[in-house]
C-alpha cells in the first residue's frame, strides 16, 4: 500500500441488482412480488485494501457478498475480476477464480465439519484445487497453521476441540492455503468473545500486510468496519446511501441513516453526553419498499421530494458519496 | 440510587454453582457476591464461560437439571434466602419478584401460540389481579403499549414468526414485567438486534425503569451497553467477580489487569489505530482450574504468588456505603488499596 499510484481493483460491481422471487402456497407456488435484495449497487475492492459493508439485517449486504463468491447469480449488473465477468468464467479461468477469492464466515462451528481432522480441513483446498500430493500439501500445512498462530501439533484435533476464535484462525487457514487475492470476511468476529475478536482482526491485518490481501468484510459493528476498512459503504434496502473512505464516514457522515447508525451505537465512555438518535420504526418490508427515497419514513428531515424521487448516488466531496436530496 | 443507608433488594453472597457432568465438575459460578441496590442496574460483564449466565439461572431457580447445582451461598431477596424455598413457592416468586428477559427472543416464544396467548398466560397465574378473560386482554394490551408496540390490539392474534425481531423481544419485554416484578434480570437481550432497534430498545427498558423503579441485573459483554444503562458493574472471569464498582469507576480506573485489558482491546468508532490491544491465550477450562489467579496465566503482570496464591479482595476505600466500594481481586492492588477479610464487602 505504500506505492504512490493508485492500487488497482481486484473485484468491481457495475450496477449489480439481485431480486428473489416471493411465493405463495405449499404446493402450487403463486409469485406474488420480488424481494429487491441489491438494488443498483457499484463499487471497487482495490488491491490489498478493505472494502467494508455495513448496515442492518436485511439490507442486502450478505447477498453482494453472495454475489461477488458466485453463490447467486445477479438479475442485472456485472461483477468483474480482473476485467472479466464473473458470472460468464468457464473452465481455468473459473478454476482461478475460485482460487483467488475465498470466504471466511462468521460462524466458526457450523462452517468446519465436525468430522474432519484439522489438517484435513486445511488440506483440502490443496489437495483439490492445486492438485498436490499428501506429502506435499502437509510440507505446506505447518506454514499456514503458524501464519494464523496455531500449533502444527494440532492438526490432528477435531474441530469441537478448538475454541471460537482458533476455529475462526483454521477457517482463515482454510481460505489463506490457495494463495488467494481476495477474502471475503463475512462478520468475522462477530460470534466471538471480547478478548479474542482483537486477536482475529489483529490476525487479520498482518495477514494483509504479509501477502497484499483484499477483504470485503461484512459488519454490522461500525467499530470494527472503521478499524479494518479503507472504504466503507452504508446500506439500507438493497441499496448503497452513502459511501467514502473510512475516516470521512465516520467523521463526517452525511446521510442521515448512517448518521442515525453512528449515533445508535454506543458510546465507550459513561460521562458522554450521547445525542438522540433521531431514527425511530423499524426497517420497513423490502418486498413493497417506500416509494422515493426508501428510507424517508424514518428520516427526520424528509421533505416532500423524498417521498417521490429516488436518490442518485452522487460524489458531494472527493470520494464521498452520498444519495440523499438535502444536498 | 446513592443513599449509604439503603436496603439491597438482592443479595448474593457467596454463591457457587457447579456442573456435574461426565467429564468432572464445572466450577461454573464459583464465590460470587455482591448486592442489588432499589431502582439500580448492575451490569455484570464477561465472556462466555465467565458464569455470568448460569449465575442469573441460580437466582431464578432454573439451573439445567440434574446437572446444574448450588452448592453453597445464599441469595437473598429482601432478606430472605429464596435457595431454601420450595419448587411451588418459587414458582410464585418467578415473574412476580424476580422476572427475566431471555438472549433470544426466537426460542424464548413458542411458534405455536400467538402472542397475545403467551402474554395472556402470565396474567392467568395465581394471585393475578385480572380474573376475567375481558381484564386479561384489556391489561395485555396497556403492557404492549408499555413496550410500544405500534397498535397493540391487532398485534395481539400475531403469531412470533409474523413479528421483526425487534418486536418479538418488545414481546418477551411486555411478559417478563407482566407480573409487576421488582428485579428484573436482562441477560444480554439486544444481541440479536441492530443497532437502531438495540438503541430503542434499551431505552424503552430505561423508561420502564423510570416509571417502575425496578432493579435490573444486566449482563452483557458488550461494554457500550455497560456505559448506557447501568449504575454499577462487577467483572466475571473464569467463575468469579474480579473487580466492581461503578461504572465511572470501572472506565477511569480499571484495577484488574482483565479489565483492563478488556477495555484497551476495544477497537473504537471515533479513533484510528493500527493494531489493537490484544490479550492472548484463553480463559482457563473450568474444570481444571489453576490453584492462584484465573486470569494469571493470560497476565502480563502475574508474578509467582499470582500464580500459587488467589488474591483476596483490595478496596480503594471504605466511604462509599453498603455496595458501593470500588473493589478488585488482584495482588496489584496491595500496596496502594485496603486488603478485606470477607470474600466481599
Amino acid at each position: 500500500m505504500a506505492s504512490n499510484s493508485r492500487p488497482k481493483p481486484v473485484i468491481q460491481l457495475d450496477h449489480v441488482a439481485k431480486s428473489f422471487p416471493v411465493t405463495r402456497g405449499l404446493i402450487l407456488k403463486k409469485q406474488v412480488g420480488r424481494v429487491r435484495a441489491v438494488d443498483d449497487i457499484s463499487f471497487e475492492i482495490l488491491e490489498g485494501e478493505t472494502f467494508s459493508l455495513v448496515g442492518e439485517t436485511g439490507c442486502g449486504k450478505t447477498t453482494t457478498a453472495r454475489l461477488i463468491l458466485r453463490i447467486e447469480t445477479p438479475t442485472a449488473g456485472r461483477v468483474l475480476w480482473e476485467g472479466a465477468d464473473v458470472h460468464q468464467l468457464s473452465g481455468s479461468r473459473l478454476k482461478d477464480f475460485r482460487t483467488s477469492v475465498q470466504a471466511v464466515f462468521q460462524d466458526p462451528w457450523s462452517s468446519l465439519n465436525p468430522r474432519m481432522r484439522v489438517g484435513s480441513i486445511i488440506m483440502e483446498p490443496l489437495l483439490y484445487h492445486r492438485r498436490l500430493s499428501r506429502a506435499e500439501a502437509k510440507a505446506q500445512l505447518e506454514t499456514l497453521m503458524q501464519d494464523v498462530g496455531l500449533h502444527p501439533h494440532q492438526a490432528d484435533h477435531f474441530p469441537h476441540e478448538f475454541s471460537g476464535g482458533q476455529r475462526q484462525r483454521i477457517a482463515i487457514a482454510r481460505a489463506l492455503s490457495l494463495r488467494p487475492q481476495v477474502i471475503v470476511l463475512d462478520e468475522p468476529v462477530s460470534s466471538l468473545d471480547v478478548s479474542i475478536r482483537a486477536q482475529i482482526m489483529n490476525l487479520l491485518r498482518n495477514l494483509q500486510k504479509r501477502f497484499g490481501l483484499s477483504y470485503l468484510l461484512i459488519a454490522h459493528s461500525l467499530a470494527t468496519a472503521r478499524h479494518m476498512s479503507n472504504q466503507v459503504a452504508v446500506m439500507y434496502l438493497g441499496k448503497i446511501v452513502e459511501r467514502a473512505p473510512s475516516r470521512d464516514l465516520f467523521d463526517d457522515p452525511m446521510h442521515p441513516y448512517t448518521q442515525a447508525l453512528i449515533a445508535s451505537s454506543l458510546p465507550l465512555r459513561p460521562d458522554s453526553s450521547h445525542p438522540e438518535p433521531p431514527v425511530v420504526g423499524e426497517v420497513p418490508s423490502p418486498i413493497d419498499p417506500p416509494a422515493g427515497c426508501s428510507f424517508h419514513p424514518r428520516c427526520p428531515f424528509a421533505m416532500e421530494r423524498c417521498r417521490q424521487e429516488t436518490p442518485e448516488l452522487r460524489e458531494l466531496k472527493p470520494g464521498h458519496w452520498v444519495a440523499c436530496h438535502l444536498y | 440510587m446513592d443513599s449509604s443507608s439503603a436496603v439491597p433488594i438482592l443479595e448474593v453472597r457467596d454463591l457457587a454453582t457447579y456442573l456435574r457432568t461426565r467429564s468432572g465438575t464445572v466450577k461454573a459460578v464459583d464465590g460470587v457476591s455482591f448486592s442489588l441496590m432499589p431502582g439500580e442496574t448492575l451490569g455484570i460483564v464477561g465472556e462466555s464461560g465467565s458464569g455470568k449466565s448460569m449465575m442469573a439461572l441460580s437466582i431464578m431457580g432454573l439451573l439445567p437439571e440434574p446437572v446444574g447445582e448450588v452448592v453453597r451461598g445464599e441469595i437473598l431477596f429482601n432478606g430472605v434466602d429464596l435457595l431454601t424455598k420450595s419448587r411451588s413457592e418459587m414458582q410464585r416468586i418467578r415473574g412476580r419478584a424476580i422476572s427475566m428477559i431471555p438472549q433470544d427472543p426466537m426460542t424464548s416464544l413458542d411458534p405455536m401460540f400467538t402472542v397475545g396467548d403467551q402474554l395472556m398466560e402470565v396474567l392467568r397465574m395465581p394471585q393475578a389481579h385480572e380474573t376475567r378473560p375481558s381484564d386479561r386482554k384489556a391489561r395485555a394490551v396497556d403492557l404492549f403499549r408499555r413496550v410500544k408496540i405500534p397498535s397493540p390490539e391487532l398485534r395481539l392474534p400475531s403469531y412470533p414468526h409474523q413479528m421483526s425481531g425487534g418486536m418479538r423481544q418488545r414481546v418477551v419485554g411486555a411478559i417478563s414485567i407482566a407480573g409487576a416484578p421488582s428485579v428484573l434480570i436482562a441477560d444480554e437481550p439486544t444481541t440479536s438486534l441492530d443497532p437502531t432497534i438495540q438503541y430503542q430498545y434499551l431505552s424503552l427498558l430505561k423508561e420502564i425503569q423510570r416509571e417502575t423503579g425496578l432493579s435490573i441485573i444486566f449482563i452483557t459483554h458488550d461494554f457500550g451497553i455497560l456505559a448506557f444503562m447501568c449504575d454499577r458493574a462487577a467483572v466475571m472471569y473464569a467463575g468469579r467477580i474480579v473487580e466492581m464498582g461503578t461504572v465511572q469507576e470501572l472506565f477511569d480506573e480499571p484495577s484488574h489487569p482483565y479489565t483492563d485489558a478488556l477495555m484497551r482491546s476495544l477497537p473504537a468508532i471515533d479513533a484510528d489505530v493500527e493494531f489493537l490491544y490484544s490479550i492472548e491465550g484463553q480463559p482457563p477450562a473450568l474444570d481444571a482450574l489453576p490453584p492462584g489467579c484465573r486470569f494469571a496465566a493470560r497476565c502480563p503482570l502475574a508474578d509467582e504468588r499470582c500464580r500459587a496464591e488467589y488474591p483476596p479482595y483490595f478496596v480503594k476505600s471504605f466511604d462509599g456505603g453498603v455496595g458501593r466500594h470500588h473493589i478488585a481481586a488482584c495482588w496489584r492492588r496491595e500496596e496502594t488499596w485496603h486488603r478485606t477479610a470477607a470474600p466481599s464487602p
